[in-house]
């Protein structure tokens, strides 16, 4: 038996940071997600699969739009048309109502767990080999609840869970919070997870997936993005997988080490030299100059702009843009004896979680988002980041601070 | 260092006036308003950092030029240090540079660099000096303008190298940070794009209401799609029903038509089959009568009145002797050609004998001697002249025996042929007079040839000598002959001619002879043409071809009389014939008619007719019946309403056009929710909307973190300038915490400091009830006791790096007595640390810190 397990889809999500992009190029961006998902349905048509597994947050909200609404069900209908059973749930995004879909009825589209019930189905291939899908759908937002007690113990058939879940391990963990061990004590064959945007296989045996999103949507997406592809030998039972790219946009990090000054075309001709060899297909690279220091006010306000990255992206192969400049120091600057000390006392101690909070205190107060932010360790990360080169940089005026 | 001695020298007021302070550190100058207590404080801050003389004069240091105008002006001031005793001397006199004066400094008197006092005090200026350690009524009034920045860069500047770059640096960045966000402003980056996040997420909400709009319309549609099923359904049920009341209309109708029917239904005493007999007899009669009027019509007499056997039989004969005549006239035409034929051919064949043919047969008797005559002659003359000539018998021999063979050939050949010619004709008499003819002509000529070779070679041995003469004899015969006859007699064999002479003479007897019968047939075709043109009475030529035409066409045109006859004679039977058949025909159809009792075929015709619409009439009655079926007998039993009927059915139709008009209505109402739910199924707007939202969100999260950003940056700046400077802010805030509360007997409890001084953001206190106050509107009295303790707090703070005395100068106008203990006890307890010196004209203040108040003596 084959089967395609993937997840995230999150139709009609917003891409973040290029609204700088000429319009069509931000219209393929838009498209890039359904194109992906169309990807996955061709493939799994081509491959002929017996079962396509959809671990939730297929759209990104619980009222996504009418036309997302219908590109899916169109997909989900090529599948069902070729006989291919369609099992799915929703997550955290889309925690919809069975009705709510559009979604043309069929024997073999199955909505598993509506109503955050564990449910599980049973089905057989067509070459008669007889497997299970247990898994729930989210009726809200949040689950505090580990759903995994309520998984039923697996019969003698291949026994698939589907779940949209995170791991315990973070505190304040309000999707469905489970722990490995639990997941691998029920010895389904194959546990398809959703929620986490980067594919990971938590366990081989037996196998614990998460298949990561399939278009990666900003620069916390980063690599290639898609689906996996599962094959039950059905006399053994054993089972192989294979991650497929399908994402048409794949997004890189690119991290540029400066060790002196270079004058402006120096260092534009080094980062289209740097950036052309790391395009795999359509790239979308986040470019981080590490060593500010190095880079005159001029040059850091160029790399700053984003009409600037035009004029690199457009000597990018493969259609490949760059999308995201950011800065980093090398700590270079040196104080006094004394005061560098002391500033390095005072970078850890004001950067610290508490005094970080402290400070933000009146600007967290004003919005959810600004807690959201908050909250998102890569926005923290970038704070301190662009806290280093902003003290770099203000720093390097003092006269013969820089350590040339 | 504690201030031991103070020496003062021509500055101001005072002349020469020296204090030496005893031990402890806490000196108390006494002396009543005027006396010198702020020129002490003065000289004080000048010997250390400078005189303040006209243009160097600061806000409240007063220029202290001495009034006597004695100079040098200065003096000096004795500190004991940990390692060892200075004596700071300041002097100036009139026109020295620079105006601040001259400095010497002693350590255990010995003169030393200014700088190694003034390094233990970090080499403050006497700005810090007196904003620092200097308490008066000027400085008081500074209170309410005091900030943090200002405290700030008096106490950094005990710490880090460059703090009041780094200082400006954090001003920078903290403007900066302000300059991005401000917690109530709505103008600012972060703000704006806040505010933008939230009208845009109030719009993306207002987006989710499309995949509302989108469900409610498609419940709708199902709705109003079941409606119209149902309405559908109401429809097809009326029309059932109408179907149904129309049926039944249809039936009260067929009942009608069958009441009416029923009374036009009645018997008719009719013979289909006499009638048809009658009819078909009728057909007969009228078949008859139309085909004897036709004959008769066409029965046309005859153009002649000929005997035609008669004429038939004499055309015959005609033609008979026509034909005789012909093939007599044929046969000797035939017979005339072939003659004359043999004619030419003889005459071609035969050499000379043209030039005889002419010759009657004497003539020709008289050549055929005269040729022998001749012949002989020159034989006779040939016989001598071979005598003449010795000529060998040999050589005749063999001629004549050449000659012998000729004829045994010839001989055997026509016995041959004879033989043939037998055999074919099977006729032994044939043969034997050919055999007897070939013999005869066989000894005939072998005697001619025995003959003419023995007189031969008589003549040849007689007369050999007169050979010239014969020849010319010869050949005078020759000529003689030759102009007789027209040719030589040497140059014709004369059988030959003879032979084909009397061939010649007996053919043109035969043709004489035929040419008369030609003329008797001839005579005899005039008389038949005679006869035929007798007959025919037509002329007709002497011509058998032209007899034979007119013979022919008399064939034809009595052939044509002949036909006519006949058909004449056939068609006078069949007229008879149908005239008796019609009779008959007749008859029968009167008989048929006087059977049926009617009169006459009309009347016959007339009853047929009423007998097809009684038929018709009962076919419609059985039809209604059929129809009208079980209704039938409902209907006589009970009969019906019709006006009610029609009256059901109106209403039901009502019923069914109103329905329709409201299919037609959610037909309406539905293709319309299909045109609105078709508008959300294209549209982009959530994505848009969200989109929007996400850009709008990138935008206050890059503005986030560029003001968390610069404010961290400036706090990390301030933190390490409170670290380098020994965290001696935070403590000292605290320290004026303590002191604030204990000045005030514990009525306040907190400082607020702003980061700069502003009216917007004054310094503000936290009152024991936790209401926060401006200090502009504290009284004078707290104003004071706030002032005490942020410069007390200070003073002691750097106490470790600059160990200066605090100067009070008379500062406690607006203490009253409760607020003056607590300062006192707050002196009394900091001088156990601290130098201390108030100068005070308040006398029970100077009772209360000292026992032993420094007294002012007045000068003389």
């Amino acid at each position: 038996m084959k089967f395609i397990h993937f997840a995230d889809a999150h139709l009609d999500s917003p891409f973040r940071g290029l609204s700088f992009l000429p319009t069509d190029e931000y219209e393929r961006v838009r498209a890039s997600a359904d194109e992906s998902l169309t990807r996955i349905v061709d493939l799994a048509i081509a491959e002929r699969v017996d079962l396509v597994l959809v671990a939730g947050d297929s759209f990104d909200s619980n009222k996504p739009s009418p036309a997302s609404q219908l590109f899916f069900a169109k997909q989900l209908q090529r599948l069902t048309d070729a006989q291919i059973q369609v099992v799915m749930i929703f997550g955290n995004h889309d925690y919809m109502q069975a009705s709510d879909l559009l979604v043309k009825q069929s024997p073999y589209f199955k909505l598993l767990g509506d109503g955050q019930e564990v449910e599980r189905a049973d089905f057989v291939t067509k070459s008669g080999f007889k497997y299970s899908v247990t898994g729930f759908s989210y009726a809200q937002n949040h689950i505090e609840e580990d759903m995994i007690p309520h998984f039923p113990p697996r019969g003698s058939e291949y026994a698939f869970g589907l779940m949209h879940a995170a791991q315990k391990a973070a505190s304040g963990n309000v999707y469905a919070p489970f722990a490995l061990n639990e997941l691998k004590d029920l010895q389904y064959d194959y546990f398809a997870l959703g929620h986490i945007h980067a594919g990971q296989v938590l366990a081989d045996d037996p196998w614990i997936v998460y298949p990561g999103n399939i278009q990666g949507r900003d620069i916390g997406e980063l690599g290639g993005k898609g689906c996996i592809l599962g094959t039950v030998d059905e006399a053994s039972g054993k089972t192989t997988i294979d991650f497929k790219p399908t994402a048409s946009i794949v997004w890189r990090q690119v991290s540029l080490e400066l060790a002196e000054s270079l004058s402006k075309s120096e260092l534009e001709a080094r980062v289209v030299r740097e950036l052309a060899q790391k395009c795999q297909g359509k790239t979308y690279f986040s470019l981080e100059l590490r060593g500010t220091e190095y880079l005159t006010d001029d040059q850091l306000e160029f790399w700053a702009d984003e009409h600037a990255w035009e004029g690199v992206s457009q000597q990018l192969p493969a259609d490949s843009r760059l999308v995201d400049v950011r800065f980093a120091v090398k700590g270079v600057v040196k104080l006094s004896g004394s005061d560098q000390e002391a500033f390095k006392a005072a970078e850890a101690e004001v950067l610290a979680d508490e005094q970080l909070k402290a400070a933000a205190k009146t600007w967290l107060k004003k919005d959810q988002l600004s807690q959201e932010l908050f909250a998102d360790p890569q926005f923290i990360a970038g704070l301190k980041q662009l806290v280093k080169v902003k003290l770099a940089e203000r720093l390097a005026g003092l006269k013969g601070e820089i350590d040339k | 260092m504690r201030l031991k001695q103070i020496k003062m020298r021509n500055f101001g007021q005072f002349s020469q006036q020296t204090f030496t302070l005893p031990e402890g550190n806490l000196d108390v100058f006494f002396g009543p308003n005027e006396a010198g207590k702020s020129t002490t404080v003065a000289f004080i801050k000048q010997v250390m950092f400078g005189f303040n003389l006209k243009n160097t004069a600061s806000s409240f240091f007063e220029d202290y030029e001495p009034l006597s105008k004695s100079y040098p002006m200065g003096g000096s001031l004795v500190f004991e240090a940990d390692d060892g005793e200075y004596e700071l001397t300041r002097t100036w006199s009139k026109g020295e540079k620079p105006k601040t004066g001259k400095l010497t400094v002693c350590k255990d008197g010995q003169e030393v660099p200014e700088s190694l006092f003034f390094d233990q005090i970090q080499n403050i200026d006497g700005g810090f000096y007196a904003d620092s350690f200097i308490f008066n009524e000027d400085l008081l009034r500074q209170v309410t303008g005091l900030s943090e920045g200002e405290i700030l860069e008096n106490i950094y500047y005990l710490g880090a190298a460059q703090s009041s770059q780094l200082l400006a640096i954090r001003q920078d960045l903290e403007k900066e940070a302000s300059s991005l966000f401000k917690p109530t402003s709505h103008k600012m980056p972060v703000n704006v794009a806040l505010d933008k996040v939230q009208a845009d997420r109030a719009q993306a909400a207002a987006a989710g209401e499309e995949f509302d709009a989108y469900k409610r319309l498609n419940d709708e549609l199902l709705q109003e799609e079941g409606k119209a099923a149902k309405i559908a359904k109401q429809i097809s049920e009326l029309e059932g029903e109408l179907k149904k009341r129309e049926k039944m209309a249809e039936q009260v109708q067929n009942y009608q038509s069958y009441l009416e029917l029923k009374q036009q239904v009645k018997a008719v005493d009719f013979d289909e089959e006499g009638y048809q007999q009658a009819v078909k007899l009728n057909a007969q009669v009228q078949t008859l009568q139309a085909t004897i009027g036709k004959e008769k019509a066409s029965l046309k007499p005859l153009a002649q009145d000929l005997d035609l056997p008669e004429r038939r039989k004499q055309l015959s004969a005609f033609k008979k002797a026509a034909a005789e005549l012909e093939r007599k006239l044929t046969a000797v035409n035939d017979q005339l050609d072939a003659l004359a034929s043999k004619q030419a051919s003889l005459l071609k064949l035969t050499a000379n004998l043209n030039k005889v043919v002419s010759l009657t047969p004497d003539e020709f008797n008289r050549l055929h001697a005269d040729w022998t005559n001749s012949r002989q002659k020159e034989a006779a003359a040939d016989d001598q002249l071979k005598q003449l000539a010795s000529q060998t018998d040999k050589a005749d021999e063999t001629a004549g025996a050449a000659k012998k063979p000729n004829l045994l050939v010839y001989g055997a050949l026509y016995l041959l042929i004879s033989l043939l010619i037998a055999f074919i004709a099977k006729s032994p008499v044939l043969l034997a007079v050919l055999v007897a003819v070939g013999l005869g002509l066989y000894f005939w000529q072998a005697g001619r040839q025995k003959q003419a070779q023995a007189s031969g070679r008589a003549e040849q041995a007689a007369k050999a000598e007169q050979a010239q003469r014969l020849r010319q004899e010869l050949l005078d015969e020759e000529e003689a002959f030759a102009r007789r006859y027209g040719f030589r007699a040497s140059d014709v064999n004369l059988d030959d001619l003879v032979s084909s002479y009397r061939d010649f003479v007996i053919n043109a007897t035969q043709v004489k002879e035929l040419q008369d019968k030609r003329e008797s047939l001839a005579d005899s075709l005039e008389a038949l043409a005679k006869q035929i043109q007798d007959w025919t009475k037509t002329p007709v030529p002497q011509d058998l071809a032209a007899i034979s035409g007119q013979l022919e066409a008399a064939d034809e045109q009595l052939t044509l009389y002949e036909r006519q006859q006949r058909d004449f004679d056939q068609a006078s039977a069949q007229v008879a014939n149908d005239q008796k058949l019609l009779r008959e025909v007749d008859l029968r159809l009167q008989k048929l008619l006087t059977k049926e009792k009617v009169k006459s075929l009309d009347e016959f015709t007339e009853r047929a007719k009423e007998q097809r619409r009684q038929a018709s009439l009962q076919a419609q009655l059985t039809a209604v019946k059929n129809a009208l079926g079980e209704q039938l007998a409902r209907f006589e039993a009970g009969g019906f309403d019709a006006s009610q009927l029609a009256a059901a059915t109106a209403e039901l139709s009502q019923q069914l056009a109103e329905a329709k008009r409201r299919l037609q209505l959610e037909q309406q109402a539905i293709s319309d929710l299909h045109a609105r739910r078709g508008q959300y199924a294209d549209s982009a707007k959530v994505f848009a909307l969200k989109q929007n939202l996400a850009k709008d969100e990138a935008q206050f999260k890059k503005d986030s973190q560029d003001y968390l950003a610069s404010l961290l940056a400036g706090q990390v700046i301030g933190r390490a300038l409170d670290l380098a400077s020994n965290d001696r802010f935070p403590k000292m805030l605290k320290t004026a915490k303590d002191y604030f509360s204990l000045l005030t007997g514990g009525r306040y409890l907190d400082i607020i400091l702003p980061e700069k001084k502003s009216k917007r953001t004054p310094l503000k206190v936290v009152r024991a009830d936790k209401k926060k106050l401006p200090v502009e509107y504290l009284s004078r009295g707290t104003q004071e006791q706030l002032y005490f303790a942020l410069k007390l707090a200070f003073v002691v703070q750097i106490e470790d790096k600059i160990d200066l005395p605090v100067l009070i100068d008379d500062s406690f106008v607006n203490f009253d007595g409760k607020r003056t203990g607590y300062i006192a006890g707050l002196l009394a307890k900091l001088s156990q640390d601290k130098q201390i010196l108030v100068f005070t004209a308040r006398e029970d203040l100077a009772r209360q810190l000292s026992d032993a108040p420094l007294r002012y003596v007045k000068e003389d």
